[in-house]
């Protein structure tokens, strides 16, 4: 550490000369080292806040040194004398000098960079933390996600796991360790009011594949995965610090799960944790000891690849295990089934399961910062070239008085150092402050945001950003000092503002402006066109003025669905009474919450076709009033009463979307039903009712899923859930939130052991499905405006500069008889050009970059032509505009003046 | 004069001294209440060796440290010592003379 200090304090000293280094250097690092001595021992606190005065001081006094003697020294320098670090020095103290007399050029540079490198860190951020880096597990590229598909069933993929083909996968040798597990939540009780967690139950072989590390205890042993073992658990470090107050003596202690006793016999090391980041705790998924089955796709799995084996290595080891799965379980109906249905491995990158659909959305964000990063650059080059022009006098006399090439270069390249390093380093800072806000504000459903930080690689990207963004200020007026002659010094004052090839450069730079602007705006217009098509997707319900919660009454305590219903029935009844509360109804799936369990029926009297030639149906569980809670419409027939809620009944109801697909133009009402290939038990259910189709996993699903309403009390087919675990939905007056102390009042008076869980607005619910289409919607027409608004500018600053550069002709034209308008017209015709240019590469960019984005888009054709359409003229519009007021000055030029070289 | 500058010739009123033995002899003086950081300490002594009220000096057989320097009054900085402590011993007599300040009162 002291090594460290004293290095830095030398390269200070250095600061202050090569005189005063030579005549204090040594006695003063002495000093600084044993005063750091002295620090030290008061500790390492003391040490560092005196570290950071020391250096400041020296930072200090090499400053005044080098600075307030030469304050008051002419902008025209004698020719540099001194070491080659004094004259750098020397040099960046007249760049911030000469920044400093400019005061709106710099503070424009400095701001258009600032925030176009902190947009583009922020969003590489992103990209890095939650697309790019290796999930937080060791050896986290080897991690596969164990899935299945079955095809011809209607599933592609997203089985998941069962518990038959984990054991079997567990001898393949392309593994090196596999967990099966499963994410849950529960209510805690036992210590205050009941409380809902989320957790992991998982197989003891877990802790190894994610190399979850313990502080304190230990992990599962291999016994403890078994059936009939003790009930244990393993806390994480967040659990352990706040619901135990990192109690000391925790080994032991008892977590009461719904009902169930847990011993906590470990505690995970902070930040430790795996699949969901709010799962509290893991327990031991026990599997029993002899197994029939290969079925029963209930669960997620993951295993380590072997080290030498590759993911299409396990793809044919899976199948192999799978098409020999029909010989070895012939007992086994659902592994018949699924094999028929074309069962077989999905199995992917543990990180491609984990990231879903995200990773297109990252990369268009960061290509819109790119995109504004490189208009700003363009636009930050415009203003140094100006810059430059304008001092193209004055570096002809700094030429005669003796200084070199190198002298001028260094000039530019200081400054442009300057505003690229301070424009970074503010960026750094508002990228921190960016992020913040997007942790706080971005829906909790975008995976591993809360990963999001800046590490330092983003530092390493933004430091890059900032260099480039000082190549791109400081290029074009170098390449132009060291390729063309220098100015004469005899008729300085007949010189051209700007030299031909600096305006072509110029017009160059305002085409790519104006095509990024273009490009983005076609994008972010898209982006809204989509989002407007989603909030005109009708979700099939109606969202407002609805409280939904959760109620999972424990299945040791309600044994039976008659138990369970009851429950439900008479909580129902409770939440009914409530004052302002209009309509309760309750469902085993909410809409948007995903597919559920389900099967491909068979209709009674009719043909019985195979299971794969048959569409799947999902099954929901729902109380009388959950249509009228929801405001589902009836189509034909009636919705449950009160028979058929107490099983007295045979009824069941229809979706308009199962009406079609099973019975086209036919009547319904009236058949008989049940699963193609379920229990023989299965009763056969009569269609009293169909209503209108809701969605079913996301607003953007193309085909409408047929589903089957169940009542509280019917139908005990396997597959259709079990009236235990039910989402409330109640139909109040005025602001849903305020009902939810009445529910949990409601609920806990039944039973105080029940945990009322996630209370939102249905509302909520519904723009949480939009919400990462609505945030990158916003996020892209921030940065289209960002960039319409650059590209503006950067017309105008070219325009103006043009039309300055041409005063003596245009003066001449004027003398000659030309009118305003013709004036005008000229100007506007010249930039029209250059500003058609862009719009049409533009406009090209945008079709190919929708194509390459279409997963980002739902309903817009890539091929729409309206919104470039639009998007064109209205940035000829635009541009007319930013052309038309310097073109209009033209016209006002006085020849007279204009000849003379006056203004 | 500042007081920093001051306390430095103090510093060596008795005899050759380095730059840590200037900063750590005023730091004990003064009970803590001065404690220059090594950039703002060096600023004084360059600019008492540019007035030419100290010099660099050879250091004591006893302590001889080629990183070290050692600076000494000239005899220009024991006379602008003295005067700044005359000034100071007037302001204080009129200070008691106005009863603003008693004598061992701190």
């Amino acid at each position: 550490m002291n090594t460290t200090l004293e290095r830095i304090a030398r390269l200070l000293v250095r600061l202050h000369g090569r005189e005063y280094d030579a005549s204090y250097g040594d006695d003063l690092i002495e000093t600084v080292t044993a005063r750091s001595e002295r620090a030290r021992q008061r500790g390492w606190f003391w040490w560092a806040v005196f570290s950071l005065r020391e250096l400041a001081s020296l930072l200090v006094a090499a400053i005044a040194l080098r600075c307030w003697p030469r304050w008051q020294a002419p902008a025209v320098a004698a020719a540099p004398a001194g070491s080659r670090a004094e004259q750098v020095a020397r040099e960046f103290t007249l760049a911030s000098r000469r920044l400093l007399h400019t005061p709106t050029f710099s503070l424009a540079v400095l701001m258009t960079l600032a925030l176009a490198i902190a947009a583009t860190v922020t969003m590489f951020a992103g990209l890095w933390r939650i697309v790019l880096a290796p999930l937080p597990y060791p050896s986290a590229v080897r991690l596969i996600d164990l899935d299945h598909g079955t095809p011809r069933l209607g599933t592609a993929a997203g089985m998941g796991m069962s518990i038959g083909l984990f054991r079997e996968y567990a001898q393949l040798p392309s593994g090196d360790a596999i967990a099966l597990y499963t994410r849950r939540e529960g209510t805690l009780y036992g210590t205050g009011a009941a409380e809902r967690a989320r957790f992991i139950q998982a197989t003891p072989g877990l802790g190894e594949v994610a190399g979850l590390t313990i502080q304190r205890g230990r992990w599962f042993s291999t016994a403890e995965g078994v059936t009939g073992s003790p009930q244990v658990a393993v806390i994480t470090d967040a659990m352990w610090r706040q619901r135990f107050g990192s109690d000391p003596a925790i080994l032991g202690r008892v977590l009461h799960i719904d009902g169930m006793a847990h011993e906590i016999i470990g505690v995970l090391r902070p930040g430790a944790g795996f699949a969901d980041h709010r799962a509290q705790f893991f327990i031991p998924l026990p599997l029993p000891r002899a197994w029939t089955r290969a079925g029963g796709f209930n669960y997620e799995g993951v295993a380590r690849l072997a080290p030498a084996a590759t993911l299409e290595q396990a793809h044919r080891d899976q199948n192999t295990v799978i098409a020999d799965l029909s010989r070895r379980y012939p007992a086994d109906q659902e592994i018949g089934n699924a094999i028929e249905g074309g069962l077989h491995s999905t199995a992917r990158p543990l990180k491609d399961a984990v990231l879903g659909d995200t990773p297109p959305t990252a990369w268009a964000l960061i290509s819109a910062a790119v995109v504004v990063f490189l208009m700003a650059c363009a636009n930050v080059a415009n203003l140094f070239l100006v810059r430059h022009e304008s001092r193209v006098r004055e570096q002809a006399v700094q030429r005669a008085l003796g200084a070199g090439a190198w002298h001028l270069s260094a000039a530019i390249a200081c400054e442009a150092l300057w505003l690229g390093l301070a424009g970074g380093g503010l960026a750094m800072l508002l990228a921190s402050a960016a992020i913040d806000l997007v942790l706080a504000y971005a829906p909790a459903d975008v995976p591993r945001l809360h990963e999001l930080r800046i590490d330092w690689i983003v530092v390493t990207f933004g430091a890059v950003m900032s260099i480039t963004a000082c190549v791109a200020c400081g290029l074009l007026p170098l390449l132009r000092l060291w390729t063309r002659r220098p100015a004469p010094l005899v008729g300085l004052e007949r010189l051209p503002l700007a030299s031909p090839a600096a305006v072509r450069i110029r017009q160059g730079l305002m085409a790519a402006q104006v095509t990024l602007a273009v490009l983005l705006l076609c994008v972010a217009g898209l982006m809204t066109k989509s989002f407007q098509n989603l909030l005109r997707v009708n979700p099939g319900f109606d969202a407002g003025s609805r409280l939904v919660f959760n109620v999972n009454v424990p299945r040791n305590e309600y044994r039976s669905r008659a138990d369970a219903a009851a429950f439900h029935t008479a909580l129902l009844e409770r939440m009914r009474e409530l004052p302002g509360v209009a309509s309760v109804g309750a469902t085993s799936t909410l809409p948007l919450e995903g597919l559920g369990l389900g099967d491909p029926l068979d209709v009674r009297g009719r043909l019985r076709l195979s299971a794969d030639a048959t569409p799947m149906v999902r099954y929901r569980r729902v109380s009388n009033d959950y249509f009228s809670a929801m405001n589902v419409p009836l189509r034909s027939g009636r919705v449950f009463d009160t028979a058929d809620a107490d099983g007295l009944t045979d009824s069941v109801v229809i979706d308009e979307a199962l009406a079609r697909l099973y019975f086209g133009a036919t009547e319904p009402l009236g058949n008989r039903i049940r699963p193609i290939e379920g229990d023989p038990q299965d009763r056969w259910l009569t269609v009293v009712g169909v209503v209108g189709n809701s969605v079913t996993e996301g607003l953007t699903e193309t085909a409408s899923v047929g589903k089957l309403y169940v009542p509280l009390r019917g139908s005990l087919w396997a597959d259709v859930p079990a009236p235990h675990d039910l989402t409330y939905i109640a139909l109040v007056n005025g602001d849903p939130l305020n009902y939810v102390d009445a529910a949990r009042t409601a609920l806990s008076s039944l039973n105080p052991r029940i945990a009322l869980a996630r209370p939102e607005p249905l509302d909520a619910v519904l723009s949480r499905a939009r919400a990462s289409q609505a945030i990158t919607m916003l996020l892209l027409i921030a940065a289209a405006t960002v960039a319409a608004a650059v590209g503006t500018i950067g017309i105008y600053a070219v325009v103006s500069c043009a039309v300055a550069q041409r005063r003596a002709e245009i003066g001449v034209r004027i003398a000659m008889g030309a009118t305003p308008s013709q004036v005008t017209a000229m100007i506007v015709r010249h930039s029209t050009a250059i500003v058609a240019t862009g719009i049409v590469t533009g406009v090209a960019l945008s079709v190919v970059s929708a194509r390459i984005g279409r997963a980002l888009l739902f309903g817009v054709a890539p091929g729409d032509w309206t919104i470039p359409a639009q998007v064109a003229i209205s940035a000829l519009v635009v541009a007319a505009a930013a052309c038309g007021w310097p073109a209009w000055r033209a016209a006002r030029i006085d020849p007279v003046r204009a000849l003379h070289g006056g203004s | 004069m500042t007081e920093l500058a001051l306390h430095v010739l103090l510093s060596l009123g008795d005899g050759p001294a380095h730059g840590y033995a200037i900063g750590k002899d005023i730091e004990e003086r003064t009970g803590g209440r001065l404690d220059p950081a090594t950039g703002s300490l060096y600023q004084v002594i360059k600019r008492l060796t540019d007035d030419g009220l100290i010099r660099p000096a050879t250091a004591p057989p006893s302590e001889a440290d080629a990183r070290r320097k050692y600076f000494a009054l000239t005899a220009a900085g024991r006379k602008v010592a003295a005067a700044e402590i005359r000034r100071l011993e007037e302001i204080i007599q009129v200070g008691r003379k106005r009863q603003l300040y008693k004598v061992g009162a701190l």
